[in-house]
């Protein structure tokens, strides 16, 4: 909240921020009433909907929240629209692309590991420190994490030691980014190349031809087959299929995310990372080991990316292969940025980027549609592009992100 | 299986003869240094031990170099940068024919050639259409992926007719990316499960994923299949494509694997469409040695049922007798008609 509160105008009315959140939860409604289920088949109802979700933008704009406000209206806009166009399309072809439990427990899937990668990197760049050696630190993660739990028998060590790894490549990138000050963007690439060559060695050489073992211990999924149970039947199917068998770091990650809110932005510890990153000088001068607080903060980015990482290789799919991140990382970064470098709004751009992965693929399940699963999935970074530009209330990183500290 | 029988036949009198010709009696490698052909085989990115293309290659190269003595030598490309200056170095250092693998070699092949007219070259998956420039020097070895999809599509129509899946007769193919290849397994999947099975239901989806390593997307596009009763998933989709299979394993329905026979992944692969590169390689580095100055470029090898390279790989273990006997007797019937020409599947391009 900090921050949030920080940067409102003095001159905010009163309830513009949950009339803000109402009016993007509106335009959602609009789209969603003219997709199956419900299956309106004039706009009028979506369109009441996403007037008022207008409606709400504007007044969250009028009273200084701009970005949320704005955001809404857009919301709106694009809910009346994609109801216009749902309306056009036949009823089985909506149907063949919107199942809604199966988009959104994908969705969960794609999320997971870039929520891990986006707090972990929210760590490193809040102190200071750009982090985009992310996605090496996930490829190490899922690495190790593989061979970890191949040597050990036990995905629990295969976690812990995906972490470590993940950790000690952060270790590499902190030293030449704090102590030889050096670019920390050629430093992260570098540091990127090398996971990916370190990853790429030993699994050749470790596992040859074959990959890794079919019998790799797996971190557990987490059944929950009460929820099916819950009335009305409709509605427990549905969250059993969404939730009832998602694995144990997709939970694991919500847990993550409440910790690291309040870690950042609740604690001593967290102030101490925010200032390093904001004011250095200041931060040195009550006090503050400029050097130790960063340090800490990117191994910690590192561990957290790592874990991101283990969750690909021993949590979903269960093998490793080569650069089987494919630019996670640097989605994950992506997301941290349109989340305006905080945890919840991280999230909340991960499970976007997430979104857009799995409803892609839906497309294609209308041949007609089937071109479109690429230029949506495209969507998300053009929504980070236009964040970062400004154009809604711009994304302001911290101060002294990038900027390597000089002790006196 | 009787073209595989006959192409080891084929090799082994071949080879026969190449040991007659480097010297009667003589066990010792050297035997005829002059006449030892120099072949190079430049990789595309991913290594060697990469499990598709550049792997078969160099299997090929192996072969050739232990059963036609040639002399072999393998240039690794490491960035797309890499690829016309190992061209050159291997032009140079007087390799007479030069492999160049990977269809992104076109570019480089289409450059460097003209300019070395006395080397040969050839570029697997390279179509000569693409070059522009023409050059006699260069042959294109291209491959017939919608036979092997034809063939495999068959084997899955003729299983999901004999055991339905959840009393659903569907199945489907994932591949990662739109390319060519890809396209040319997958279309020729649908076409041949419709022909096994009129009644079949083909899904084919694309997992969006250039860069043929990400398990997760085609895991993910595999299990929406399943979940819309999919009961045999043909991945087309290099290594992205193991997470596919390890869905297909999680939910007890079969997997089709791609290129090389992936067999050894388990019982719950079906079958594999296989694309052999390294018989294509060993196929030209024999023609090259056999007659260099015979070798001629200006157009494309194409590789195919007919030939051998391209085909389906071992039936799982799971397979009843009577199920194995069933498609085996089917399926080869098949294959003889695509080698006769009686049967050509579509290739979507």
């Amino acid at each position: 909240m900090s921050t949030a509160v920080e940067r409102a105008p003095a001159s905010a009315l009163a309830g513009s921020e949950p009339v803000g959140i109402a009016g993007i939860g509106l335009g959602v409604l609009a789209f969603w009433l003219a997709l199956p289920p419900v299956h309106s088949r004039t706009v009028a109802l979506p369109a009441v909907v996403g007037a008022a979700a207008i409606a709400c933008g504007a007044w969250a704009v009028a009273g200084g929240r701009r970005r949320l406000g704005w955001a809404a209206v857009a919301a709106g806009v694009i809910g009346i629209a994609g109801a216009v166009l749902a309306t056009h399309a036949s009823v089985s072809h909506l149907q063949a692309v919107i199942t809604w439990s199966t988009i959104l427990a994908a969705t969960l899937v794609f999320a997971t590991p870039l929520t891990y990668a986006a707090i972990g990197g929210m760590f490193s760049e809040r102190s200071g420190v750009v982090n985009i050696g992310l996605e090496g630190m996930m490829l190490m993660g899922a690495f190790f994490g593989a061979y970890g739990a191949d040597k050990t028998g036990s995905w629990v060590a295969g976690v812990l030691i995906g972490m470590a790894s993940g950790a000690a490549l952060a270790l590499v990138h902190a030293f030449f980014a704090i102590h030889l000050r050096a670019d920390q963007i050629v430093g992260g690439t570098a540091v990127n190349f090398l996971a990916l060559g370190i990853t790429g060695y030993l699994y050749v050489d470790i596992y040859g031809n074959n990959g890794t073992p079919d019998n790799l211990p797996a971190i557990p999924d987490v059944h929950l087959g009460w929820l099916g149970s819950i009335p009305p039947h409709s509605l427990g199917s549905f969250l059993d299929e969404v939730l009832g068998s998602q694995n144990l770091m997709v939970w694991l990650s919500f847990v993550l995310l409440v910790v690291a809110y309040i870690v950042m932005f609740r604690t001593p510890l967290g102030l101490h990372i925010r200032s390093v990153g904001e004011h250095p000088r200041a931060a040195d001068t009550v006090g503050i080991s400029v050097y130790g607080v960063r340090y800490a903060s990117v191994v910690t980015s590192g561990a957290l990316a790592a874990l991101g990482g283990a969750y690909l290789s021993i949590g979903f799919v269960n093998s490793f292969t080569e650069n089987m991140t494919a630019g996670r990382g640097f989605i994950a970064l992506a997301a941290l940025i349109f989340g305006k470098w905080r945890p919840f709004g991280a999230f909340a751009a991960a499970l976007l980027f997430g979104f857009s992965s799995a409803f892609a693929p839906q497309l294609q399940n209308v041949d007609a549609w089937s071109t479109y699963g690429t230029l949506f999935e495209a969507l998300p970074y053009v929504l980070t592009l236009i964040a970062v530009a400004g154009v809604i209330g711009r994304s302001i990183p911290p101060a002294a992100i990038g900027r390597p500290y000089q002790k006196q | 299986m009787k073209s595989k029988r006959l192409l080891l036949l084929a090799i082994a009198v071949v080879a026969a003869g190449a040991a007659l010709a480097a010297g009667l009696g003589s066990s010792s490698s050297n035997a005829a240094p002059r006449a030892t052909a120099r072949v190079a085989v430049v990789t595309d990115i991913g290594g060697l031990n990469d499990k598709g293309f550049n792997h078969l290659a160099y299997v090929g190269l192996q072969r050739a170099q232990s059963k036609l003595g040639v002399d072999g030598r393998v240039f690794i490309t490491n960035t797309a940068e890499d690829r016309l200056p190992n061209l050159r170095s291997a032009a140079q250092q007087g390799y007479g024919l030069v492999i160049g693998v990977g269809f992104l070699m076109f570019d480089p092949l289409d450059k460097l050639a003209p300019a070395v007219p006395n080397t040969k070259f050839a570029g697997v998956d390279v179509p000569y259409a693409l070059l522009a420039s023409k050059p006699a020097n260069v042959r294109g070895l291209v491959f017939k992926e919608q036979e092997a999809g034809y063939l495999v599509g068959y084997i899955a129509g003729l299983e999901i007719k004999r055991h339905p899946y959840k009393g659903k007769q569907v199945v489907s193919g994932v591949g990662a990316n739109k390319v060519p290849a890809i396209i040319h397994f997958l279309t020729g999947y649908a076409a041949g499960a419709k022909k096994a099975n009129p009644k079949v239901t083909v899904l084919i989806n694309y997992a969006n994923d250039p860069t043929f390593a990400d398990q997760a997307k085609c895991k993910v596009t595999t299990q929406n299949q399943i979940s819309r009763g999919s009961g045999v998933v043909f991945e087309a989709a290099g290594q992205c494509g193991l997470g596919g299979l390890t869905a297909a394993k999680q939910s007890g329905v079969w997997g089709i694997g791609v290129d090389a026979d992936q067999s050894f992944l388990g019982p719950h692969i079906l079958t594999s469409a296989t694309k052999k590169v390294d018989v294509a390689v060993y196929q030209t580095i024999q023609a090259y040695a056999q007659n260099p100055d015979g070798f001629t470029g200006g157009s494309d090898q194409v590789f195919s049922v007919k030939n051998g390279a391209v085909g389906y790989g071992k039936l799982s273990p799971k397979l009843s007798k009577a199920d194995r006997a069933y498609i085996l007797a089917r399926v080869s019937n098949i294959a003889k008609q695509i080698a006769s020409g009686k049967i050509v599947p579509p290739s979507g391009t």
